[in-house]
């Protein structure tokens, strides 16, 4: 019995032992911390989990992290700083529009406390989801590919689909390309290629498998742009093909050997043409907020043998310049207007692509690199900005790096942007989140946040087409496999309106 | 003398474990040392978070994981087959205690441990496309779980006969508690054995005691039904019909790879077997003879078990080596590529000039089907040039002679991945061009029914060493992909990115690589040369393959044929900056390709880069060939040929004539045979008799 009486002197050893202990003597450096991810000095949304990191100190053997507004405070001990959760969404309701300063002590033979940086809480709240695919960066071959959605509140991670519920070791399916209208997760559609394939479409509580191409079209739908107003999707029709460098450092060069923009009507199950001309390549459609205008890109290229038409795309891979064009649009009549130029990236030697109108309809976001259109693998894609009201252009310098910069999405606000960038390791994909002003200026960038600040070294996985949702989307894996193994509904080819 | 029997006994079952854990530990050392080596390499294990979420994200995802740590173990392979021959081991003890099978027959607790041997040693090429990871553990561990969870349900089962009946329904809910947690727990961490483990529960209970048993038979029958069906809901990426053989191998259930499920068939059902066979009440089991048995009828008792156990082992023996893969070119592969890893250039002719005298014995016995087969091939062709029969016709009665060949090929012919790294290790050591028509060429295909290519097994360690990085760094991803993240892939990996001088990703890899047991040495090494390249060049290894980095870029494709890529791509390569080790792989292949004008392009192309050195003499013999071939193209008449390349040329013609050398002269065994004898070490018998060669 005697030995009860040491319970206490446990618990309280315990108890100290747990509590992080700010270091009363230690030397002051006039430099912020080298932390992994780089989570110095941003805008966050006030609503995002928190965002841990590791030190990135040589010889590290502890560190405090103290988290400090006002009198708040959260104080996280250890060389990874993994702020509470609850404590961390209370401190970011109360920072809303004000700093919070980070203050870093860190041990190696004796402490340091390195300059505070701080993180500003933005007003504006980002979607409280995203939704991406995960694929490993392969270029034939895939084996398990997932669309996944989180919540950029917490960590909760979830599939909307994976391929193997469908897909068999002989006959493998690939899905891609899904996408929200307006953000909005109950109206959803993505692609199944290949087995059982065809296009998902959960719309107004009804899931349906539709088959897009018809003998008019090039091919089933590829990138899709729901209509903000009306029951419409516009998608690119693409042949597409991959070729391999053999020295380049870029490894790929995907490619379209035709390409074609066709219109969707969903209530009508129709499908009519809206650009197929032989010399242009036309892709990635886009429409404005209002659905007045479908913006999209374009490569005028005029094959000069036939006998080898693909070879010669292959081998003059450089000379795809797609330029920015827009067609006004109808939404009543259905009715396209001749296509206009926006911008004419092929003057200055460059290509454009994926163009995003925020939903004010003032800006619009693009990616642009040197030639091509598939900028994921050309480490000159960066983004650029265009203000539609003053006509005036420039790279995003704010969020660009080095490496590729490539698919991007605005948040329902406007207010944040979400965009892959391979900067990390140039090889995965990775998604980062931006604040974009009332003045059209972005901020530094910061990688979504993950539970392990180890996560993205160690997570063999690239993120694609990142999209903002307003919510989850309910409905299961599972129901989108019964969906899948059921019958398809060819869509209805239609002469253009 | 009544207690010495049952100790013999004892020492039966002992012995019988300690001499088949003894000789299989020897076989695995001595036959299959650069497989267990290989498996490792193709495996992975990360301590990380992650590696267990994704091993977790399927059933059975814990039997991969314990599966892949043990795996790592044999990087040391005399470590990793121990704990191998251990787990059978412990397999035997198992199914001993459970199934209490009687003395004479003790050789019986042997079969599961002998069918897993089988299970395991079958693999043979299967080690590069299967999707099981760690397969020579895998099947080992889910089985010693199956039976460890049917032993727990045994002891509770015992107990119940020991306690008083009031106690005897708590001891009846216990027992189905016990397989609602095995199925509940067991199925997500073990797949199909937490299944079978039920079925072979279900068998003991019924055979135990067919009324009271039933209960417990039922509720084992429910949840093998039941719980893949309910855990279907909980995994995102696993097909219904797949969920109750989670865990399983993952061989294609179909005809042609219905061998590799024989063993596991039987494995499968060995327990469910044995628990009706071997269930009989303890007392009669023991064996036990009666203390008057003396004289000639004990001395026969103790001869018929030793008979029966005899027979049994001699047939697992058999059964064993039946499906224990033993291809010969399939283990110089594995033994060629770990030499040409360690750039032992040397040691990987020594390898194939072994298999080639190993081929070449068994020649002889082979030629007369052989011609049989072939006779019959250039009769159908005759047929179809004729029109007698269709083009569908032909192949479809051309198959079985095909067949016949390619298993003669499989004995007499080294593959093609083989002849490639041969060609490579004569050209590191600069011997390619007076050496690499004097080894064994051919195109056996590797003796599979599966569709393996030269890229899954020694692909990538070709282009890396002809300096191809990004074709190399593009089949390790796209492998890694769709057979799953492994030690090889990323140091390939690695390695090209530093030679790429993309050292992000080469960082990356190397990150990952130092956190596993074994490769954190390796990982630390390339961590230097990433860290600071301008180590690279005095690096042996990168010194070795720098000369053939000196090509230009260039969108272009290999549709995963490795061979016919590399003899193009060098052969048809005339940069400006080319180096004299690539001007000289550029002959080689337009050798190999047989092409003259391609040929002379490359001829004079290494002339040039090669002034002062002497010409070797299988250039000199293909000049003198092809330049008697088609004289038109090229003058030989002022070429130095030496005395005796010209010797062995006239030589050559005389046979040519003597035996009139024609079309179709290479299905001719027994005239390939006389020209091997005489010319078998030159250019010219490359030229006529190895033909209609096909990579894979």
């Amino acid at each position: 019995m005697k030995h009860f009486r040491y319970i206490p002197v446990v618990f309280a050893c315990l108890l100290f032992g747990c509590t992080a202990q700010i270091p009363n003597e230690f030397t002051a450096v006039e430099e912020k911390p080298s932390i992994c991810p780089d989570y110095t000095d941003l805008i966050i949304p006030p609503n995002i989990a928190p965002l841990p990191f590791a030190y990135q100190i040589p010889d590290a053997k502890s560190a405090v992290t103290i988290y400090k507004y006002g009198e708040e405070s959260i104080i996280v001990k250890g060389l990874k700083a993994k702020p509470d959760i609850k404590k961390w969404h209370k401190m970011l309701e109360s920072a809303k529009g004000k700093n919070i300063n980070v203050i870093s002590y860190v041990k190696t033979d004796k402490w340091y406390r390195y300059k505070e940086y701080f993180l500003h809480v933005a007003e504006e709240p980002v979607d409280p989801y995203i939704s991406y695919r995960l694929i490993a960066p392969s270029y034939v071959t895939y084996e398990d590919l997932t669309i996944n959605q989180r919540c950029l509140e917490n960590f909760d991670e979830s599939v909307i689909f994976c391929n193997m519920l469908v897909g068999t070791e002989n006959s493998g399916q690939c899905i891609n390309c899904h996408s929200c209208r307006n953000n909005n997760p109950d109206s959803l559609q993505f692609h199944a290629r290949q087995y059982k394939g065809g296009t998902v479409m959960s719309f107004n509580g009804d899931i349906r498998k539709i088959n897009l191409k018809t003998d008019s079209t090039l091919s089933a739908g590829v990138y899709p742009a729901w209509h903000p107003t009306h029951h419409y999707i516009a998608y690119s029709v693409n042949n597409t093909g991959q070729s391999f460098h053999t020295l380049d450092n870029e490894k790929i060069e995907v490619q379209d050997i035709a390409s074609d923009l066709i219109l969707y009507d969903i209530d009508l199950n129709e499908v009519t043409t809206v650009e197929n001309d032989t010399l242009e390549w036309e892709c990635f459609p886009c429409w404005s907020p209002d659905g007045k205008y479908l913006y999209f890109v374009s490569a005028h290229f005029e094959v000069q043998d036939y006998s080898i038409r693909e070879r010669e795309i292959i081998d003059r891979y450089q000379e795809f310049k797609y330029n920015l064009y827009r067609k006004p649009f109808d939404p009543e009549t259905k009715h396209f207007g001749p296509k206009e130029l926006v911008y004419d990236a092929s003057s200055v030697g460059k290509s454009i692509t994926l163009p995003r109108v925020s939903p004010d309809g003032r800006y619009l976001l693009a990616t642009i690199g040197d030639y091509g259109v598939f900028h994921i693998w050309h480490r000159s894609a960066d983004l650029m900005l265009f203000d539609l009201e003053s006509g005036t252009s420039r790279l995003l310098r704010e969020s660009n790096s080095n490496d590729t910069e490539s698919f991007h999405n605005w948040s329902t606000n406007g207010r944040w942007i979400i965009f892959s960038s391979r900067r990390d390791d140039g090889s995965f994909t990775r998604l980062y989140l931006t604040y974009f002003d009332k003045r059209g200026r972005a901020r530094k960038p910061f990688v979504i946040p993950q539970k392990d600040p180890d996560f993205y070294l160690n997570f063999y996985r690239s993120y694609n087409i990142p999209e903002f949702m307003t919510g989850p989307v309910t409905i299961t894996p599972h129901e989108i496999a019964k969906c899948l193994n059921g019958d398809v509904t060819g869509a209805v080819y239609h002469e253009a309106y | 003398m009544k207690q010495s029997f049952p100790r013999m006994k004892k020492h039966t079952k002992l012995i019988t474990g300690l001499s088949f854990a003894i000789l299989v530990w020897a076989l695995l050392i001595l036959f299959e040392h650069t497989l267990l080596f290989r498996a490792q390499e193709l495996s992975l294990w990360l301590p990380t978070k992650i590696w267990f979420d994704g091993c977790m994200a399927v059933p059975a995802g814990f039997l991969t994981y314990i599966a892949e740590f043990f795996n790592q173990l044999l990087y040391y392979p005399w470590l990793g087959a121990l704990l191998l021959v251990l787990l059978w081991i412990a397999v035997y003890a198992l199914t001993l205690r459970i199934f209490t099978i009687p003395s004479k027959w003790t050789a019986i607790g042997l079969i599961p441990s002998a069918l897993l041997v089988a299970c395991a040693m079958e693999v043979g090429y299967w080690i590069f496309q299967i999707k099981t990871p760690a397969y020579l553990f895998h099947a080992t561990l889910g089985f010693l779980f199956t039976l460890l969870a049917v032993r727990g349900w045994q002891l509770l089962s015992k107990n119940r006969k020991q306690v008083e009946v009031p106690k005897k329904g708590l001891h009846f809910i216990l027992q189905v508690v016990y397989i609602c947690v095995l199925f509940a727990f067991g199925y997500p961490l073990f797949g199909f054995y937490a299944l079978l483990a039920g079925a072979t529960i279900l068998a003991l209970a019924i055979t135990d005691n067919p009324k009271t048993g039933i209960v417990t038979a039922l509720a084992c029958l429910v949840g093998i039904i039941v719980t893949p069906a309910i855990y279907y809901f909980s995994y995102t990426s696993v097909r219904k019909p797949l969920m109750y053989t989670a865990g399983m191998p993952a061989f294609e259930f179909i005809t042609k790879h219905i061998r590799f499920w024989i063993p596991y068939i039987l494995l499968y059902l060995s327990p469910i077997v044995l628990a009706f066979f071997f269930r009989k009440p303890e007392k009669e089991q023991d064996g036990i003879l009666p203390s008057s048995t003396k004289g000639k009828a004990k001395a026969k008792r103790n001869l018929k078990p030793c008979i029966y156990n005899s027979s049994i082992l001699l047939i697992l023996a058999v059964f064993v080596a039946l499906f224990w893969y033993k291809d010969y070119n399939f283990h110089t592969e594995l033994k060629v590529e770990a030499a040409m890893d360690c750039t032992n250039y040397k040691e990987v002719l020594r390898l194939i000039k072994k298999q080639n005298a190993h081929m070449a014995k068994a020649v002889p016995h082979f030629i007369k089907p052989t011609k049989k087969a072939n006779d019959a091939i250039i009769e159908l062709k005759n047929d179809l040039a004729k029109g007698t029969i269709t083009q569908e016709e032909y192949d479809e009665l051309e198959k079985p002679y095909q067949k016949q060949l390619d298993k003669i090929h499989h004995k007499t012919e080294p593959t093609r991945l083989l002849v490639l790294a041969k060609n490579l290790a004569l050209l590191k050591l600069g011997r390619a061009g007076d050496e690499m028509f004097r080894y064994l060429d051919g195109g056996a295909k590797p003796n599979t029914p599966l569709d393996i290519r030269m890229m899954q097994v020694g692909g990538k360690m070709l282009y890396y060493n002809y300096a191809r990085f990004n074709f190399c760094y593009r089949w390790c991803l796209e492998d890694g992909v769709e057979y799953g993240w492994k030690a090889e892939y990323l140091k390939y990996m690695t390695k090209t990115s530093i030679m790429q001088g993309d050292y992000d990703a080469a960082h990356k890899y190397i990150n990952t690589l130092s956190k596993t047991i074994f490769h954190r040495k390796w990982a630390k090494k390339y961590q230097a040369l990433a860290d600071n390249p301008k180590l690279i060049p005095n690096d042996k290894e990168f010194a070795s393959i720098l000369p053939l980095y000196c090509y230009t870029d260039q969108l272009d494709g290999d549709n995963s044929l490795v061979e016919i890529y590399l003899l193009n791509y060098f052969s048809h390569s005339f940069a400006e900056n080319t180096t004299p080790l690539f001007d000289e792989m550029g002959l080689m292949c337009a050798l190999t390709l047989k092409d003259i004008p391609t040929f002379w392009q490359n001829f004079f192309r290494y002339a040039n880069s090669h002034r002062t050195d002497r010409m070797p003499t299988h250039y000199q013999e293909a000049a003198l060939l092809f330049g008697n071939l088609e004289p038109g193209n090229v003058d030989i008449s002022k070429m130095p040929f030496d005395k005796s390349v010209q010797v062995k040329f006239k030589a050559f013609m005389e046979y040519a004539r003597k035996y009139a050398v024609s079309e179709n002269i290479e299905r001719n065994p027994e005239i390939k045979k006389i020209f091997y004898d005489s010319f078998g070490d030159t250019y010219y018998y490359f030229y006529f008799f190895i033909r209609d060669v096909k990579s894979y």
